[in-house]
């Protein structure tokens, strides 16, 4: 123990960049850091992050073979030897797997997930499962299988966290892991980074692999990186991405990325320089319900982007509307299908249904149905069964009109993506920006908890306006901190958000940095 | 002999009754594919391994598993396309439809809904009178078959998940089969095309093939609803179903009843069909697209390789064999309810009279073999040598050096496990003739001056019964080398007849 605090005082590197310069010249041991993690996690417990800590001696050993690489001069990657934190439903072999739902309960992951594979192979260290909303399901991190263990904010415990990645994003925010892995289908990532004031990624669909996900809408589902840092996501994105054969949406972006050539932002150019960088303002995102904190930072935003030399441009995404209506219709569709093979026959939650049979001596079996619907009753929380009923009944033929629906959405996206696309090539721009939510600050706990159950979900849907929109078109965002130099609201950061075209992820990645630069500059950064 | 009897006034009683009511029966029929590995997963498809050794984690739906596309099914898909003459779709999707059952882990079978691989295709076929015929082929998908489960347990269903994920081809008839027994020939048709192009072994009895039937029938003055049959196993069930779902369906009709829209099941000992449930009753499939694979391109290039490939069909080679060598469709049908022995078929009429040869092969040789319950590949293949001791026997004949009834007496010892040449069992039975015509009018003016009153009555009548006892004693005499057909007509000249 002592030792532990002894190299805390040190005043350990929070970024996966600092910690891997400083672990190559020697300042540092891959040890402290490892210590430092699983001495916030034990100390910072009842942030409620984690559902699954790695033992202390399986770590060490992965430690000291990152020392050694590191002792003899080469370091496997800018991550090896480096605390990174994973979402529940991502599987990291021989450890339970759950996404934070009572079903797969005592389920242990067989293989690795591509992802976790690629860090793995690249040193990476990952010191635990973060908790999350049960499957994805949910903006606050209030519906993992244990309701009272709600996922609070490290900067102040009274608020939420953000959802359904909370437990990956308060773990970075708390010092507990460098950068974490979350997933994104309708704002997952961006929203928790955005409560807890961290950099994430939404990457292209299709970039990184799905293989060993525990999936729930399938076609808007997305790993993506949280750090304090763009270098830290660039790292990351870097060594997970790139095509799979277990995953057939999974492609080689080398191949199609001459849809568009956009080189033109090279790192030569001057320090937090956006020269020539043209960035679409989205008439749509200006609405009526955006508050004022957020209204007045994307105001500040424009006038930092025109003075580091970008151009604005305005555009009409008129679909923009659609987005939201789109997205509860086939989330839910395909959350009933997804969630469908969880039947208690084969792995996870079950009951003794030998039990019911012999009182009975024989006479009476436990018919099939009975178990599944017995089995999936007990075993998924609330807001997974919402979903799950939504989607059964949009998608029922009984209901044809609302089948339409479902077939009419998918018809949407396409319209979306194609108004998207056409605007981003008509107009010739780099990026679009927008806020990330509405609200000054996170949801205080306290306030959301007291009040009746009719009103969450709705509430919740609301918060998607903006985060759900890239996962519609499947284009890369980028949720970036940010606080007015003032501080005038107090201890929560806010952000907003850059979104680039398709598969263009690296250079939203470079803008990304280049914002970042500025925005240091004008002290308007958060750490 | 009582089940005969009651079969012939089934058929009769319904050829009577397809005059009053229109018949309308099509298909569904499933084939597992034949490849090596399953149709999403890397598993390996194996009827025959202990149960449960062939399913990976995709196959057992674990979460975080994706289905991909084995390209071996979509090549096998064309194929069977072209063989089927459909329009092949340049892009094709996969749809999600979902049930509950403990056979099927992902709790959706991933089948093909709106863009399967072909749509309107062709199935030539001979009906029951050998006439060449057309039946239309709505569509082909491919889908995921289920696991197999084992119920006959007091407590416990068993499952085995070796079957589940392996690729299927779903195909789909138009419903415009309007005879039993034209359906049974379309099926067994199709069953051939199969196997020969090895797309399925398509046998039903493993299941490898199975066939939904659906039926509907129509009075001078009522439409009877549509009713399906789920699973029929075996190509002659799929007649006797037809044929029974039918008569059911028209005594209804008689007694003025509705005939509700159902699912049956045929039961082959009972010979009759049963309720499994109401169309009400159906699952609500809540189809929707695959969201976990893209759409795929069938390119042309997959289709001219799959193309350049491409064997006759059983039907084609059948309507080329009849051309070749003037045999009726029925005789054709007999050669290729075997397959195999089409080559050695071709061999042999290559230099012979070609319907000399079919009565051999076909004929003689397999009418012996069934009788006695054997296997006619092995038969021909170890007992006759291949062709070489039928290409004796029939030169044996032709030469004049064995009569035909002797050739016959010696291909059935052959069958019974002589191993010697045909030419050695004529000589050691004294049966070996010269190549000259054997003298037999004295035969015959022996027999004729032997058996007046049979003469008298062949005089008065002219019936041939009669002729042939004559026919058999000049044989007896003879030792049986002449030719009967001879030995008739020269009678009947010896007696002034025709």
């Amino acid at each position: 123990m002592a030792a532990i605090k002894a190299t805390l005082k040190q005043s350990l590197p929070i970024t996966l960049t600092q910690a891997h310069t400083l672990a190559k010249e020697g300042s540092i041991k891959i040890q402290s850091l490892v210590e430092k993690s699983l001495h916030q996690i034990h100390s910072r417990e009842n942030l409620n992050s984690f559902v699954n800590v790695r033992s202390q001696e399986e770590l060490y050993r992965e430690v000291e073979q990152s020392q050694e690489r590191y002792d003899s001069g080469k370091p496997l990657s800018s991550i090896d030897g480096l605390p990174i934190a994973i979402k529940d439903n991502i599987f990291v072999k021989d450890m339970e797997c759950t996404a934070s739902s009572n079903i797969l309960k005592g389920f242990r992951a067989p293989i690795d997930a591509t992802v976790i594979k690629r860090l793995k192979g690249k040193g990476a260290l990952i010191v635990g499962k973060t908790n999350m909303d049960e499957f994805g399901m949910g903006s606050l991190g209030m519906y993992g299988y244990d309701e009272k263990k709600i996922i609070k904010n490290p900067i102040n415990q009274e608020y939420f966290a953000g959802g359904s990645s909370a437990g990956s994003a308060a773990a970075v925010r708390a010092e507990q892991a460098l950068a974490s892995l979350g997933t994104d289908t309708g704002g997952s990532v961006s929203y928790p980074a955005h409560c807890c004031g961290l950099y994430s990624l939404k990457p292209s669909y299709g970039r990184l692999s799905r293989f060993g996900q525990i999936l729930y809408s399938s076609s808007n589902d997305v790993i993506g990186p949280m750090a304090r840092t763009t270098d830290d996501l660039h790292s990351l994105f870097s060594i997970m991405e790139g095509e799979d054969v277990n995953d057939s949406n999974c492609i080689n972006f080398q191949t199609i990325s001459k849809i568009r050539n956009r080189e033109r932002l090279s790192d030569r150019q001057g320090e937090g320089s956006l020269k020539g960088v043209r960035v679409g303002i989205v008439q749509e995102f200006d609405i009526e319900e955006l508050d004022a904190r957020n209204r007045d930072m994307q105001e500040e935003l424009k006038r930092l982007l025109q003075d580091r030399g970008a151009e604005l441009v305005d555009v009409s995404l008129p679909l923009v509307k659609y987005a939201l209506p789109f997205y509860f219709t086939l989330v839910p569709s395909e959350a009933s299908s997804n969630l469908s093979r969880y039947d208690g026959l084969k792995y996870g939650h079950q009951f003794d249904f030998n039990a019911s049979q012999s009182s009975a001596q024989g006479k009476t079996k436990t018919e099939l149905f009975d178990y599944i619907e017995r089995v999936r009753s007990e075993a998924f929380g609330i807001n997974v069964k919402r979903r799950v009923i939504l989607g059964n009944f949009l998608l029922s033929s009984r209901f044809e009109d609302f089948n339409e629906k479902v077939i009419d959405a998918q018809k949407i996206r396409r319209l979306i993506i194609e108004e998207y696309c056409s605007v981003f090539e008509k107009e010739n721009i780099d990026m679009i920006i927008s806020p990330v939510v509405i609200g000054e600050r996170p949801p205080k706990i306290s306030e959301v908890i007291g009040q009746s159950d009719k009103k969450n979900p709705v509430y919740e849907y609301k918060m998607d306006y903006y985060t759900a929109y890239p996962n519609s078109t499947g284009t890369p965002a980028i949720t970036i901190p940010v606080q007015e130099t003032d501080q005038r609201y107090g201890e929560f950061p806010t952000s907003f958000k850059i979104q680039g075209y398709f598969g263009e992820d690296y250079h939203l990645l470079r803008l990304a940095k280049q914002i970042e630069k500025a925005l240091k500059e004008a002290k308007m950064n958060f750490q | 002999m009582e089940s005969l009897h009651k079969h012939q006034k089934k058929k009769q009683g319904l050829s009577d009754l397809l005059k009053q009511y229109k018949i309308k029966v099509g298909f569904e029929i499933h084939c597992q594919m034949l490849t090596r590995h399953k149709l999403f997963s890397s598993s390996l498809c194996s009827q025959l391994e202990q149960a449960n050794t062939r399913a990976n984690f995709v196959d057992l739906a674990l979460p975080g598993m994706l289905p991909v596309l084995n390209e071996e099914c979509l090549d096998l898909a064309v194929k069977a396309s072209l063989a089927l003459q459909g329009n092949i779709n340049p892009r094709i999707k996969f749809d999600r439809k979902h049930y509950y059952y403990s056979d099927l882990p992902q709790g959706y079978q991933i089948t093909q809904k709106n863009y399967p691989i072909m749509e309107r295709g062709n199935l030539y076929f001979f009906d029951r009178h050998n006439k060449e015929r057309n039946l239309s082929i709505q569509r082909i998908q491919i889908e995921q078959d289920s696991a197999r489960s084992f119920h006959d347990f007091e407590n416990y269903t068993l499952i085995d998940y070796n079957r589940v994920g392996m690729p299927l081809l779903e195909i789909v008839t138009e419903p415009e089969i309007d005879h039993p027994e034209d359906g049974k020939l379309a099926v067994k048709e199709l069953q051939d095309l199969l196997k020969a192009l090895k797309i399925s072994e398509a046998n039903m009895e493993e299941g490898q093939m199975r066939c939904d039937i659906n039926v509907s029938v129509k009075s001078p003055t009522k439409q009877g609803n549509r009713v399906e049959i789920k699973n029929v196993l075996g190509i002659k069930f799929v007649e006797k179903a037809t044929e029974y779902e039918i008569m059911r369906h028209v005594s209804l009709l008689e007694e003025g009843k509705d005939i509700p829209k159902e699912t049956r099941r045929y039961d082959s000992l009972k010979d009759q069909t049963f309720s499994m449930r109401s169309k009400e009753q159906d699952p609500d499939y809540r189809f929707f697209q695959e969201p976990d694979l893209p759409t795929f391109v069938v390119s042309k290039e997959r289709v001219s390789r799959v193309a350049s490939g491409l064997e006759k069909t059983p039907f084609e080679k059948k309507k080329e064999m009849a051309e070749r060598y003037g045999l009726v469709i029925g005789d054709v049908q007999t050669a290729f309810s075997h397959p195999w022995s089409i080559e050695l078929y071709d061999r042999m009429a290559e230099k012979r009279e070609p319907k000399t040869v079919f009565n051999w092969l076909y004929g003689f040789i397999q009418g012996n073999v069934t009788k006695k319950e054997l296997d006619f590949h092995t038969v021909i293949t170890t007992n006759f040598a291949s062709t070489a001791k039928i290409e004796e026997l029939m030169d044996l004949v032709s030469s004049g050096h064995l009569s035909l009834l002797n050739a016959k007496e010696i291909a059935y010892s052959i069958i019974d496990g002589d191993a010697r040449t045909p030419t050695e069992i004529a000589k050691a039975n004294n049966l070996y003739g010269l190549s000259e015509q054997v003298n037999y009018d004295a035969a015959i003016e022996e027999v004729i001056q032997g058996n007046k009153a049979t003469v008298d009555k062949i005089k008065e009548s002219g019936k041939d019964g009669p002729i042939m006892f004559l026919v058999g004693q000049v044989m007896k005499k003879i030792n049986k080398q002449g030719d009967p057909q001879e030995i008739q007509k020269a009678i009947k000249q010896k007696l002034g007849l025709k």
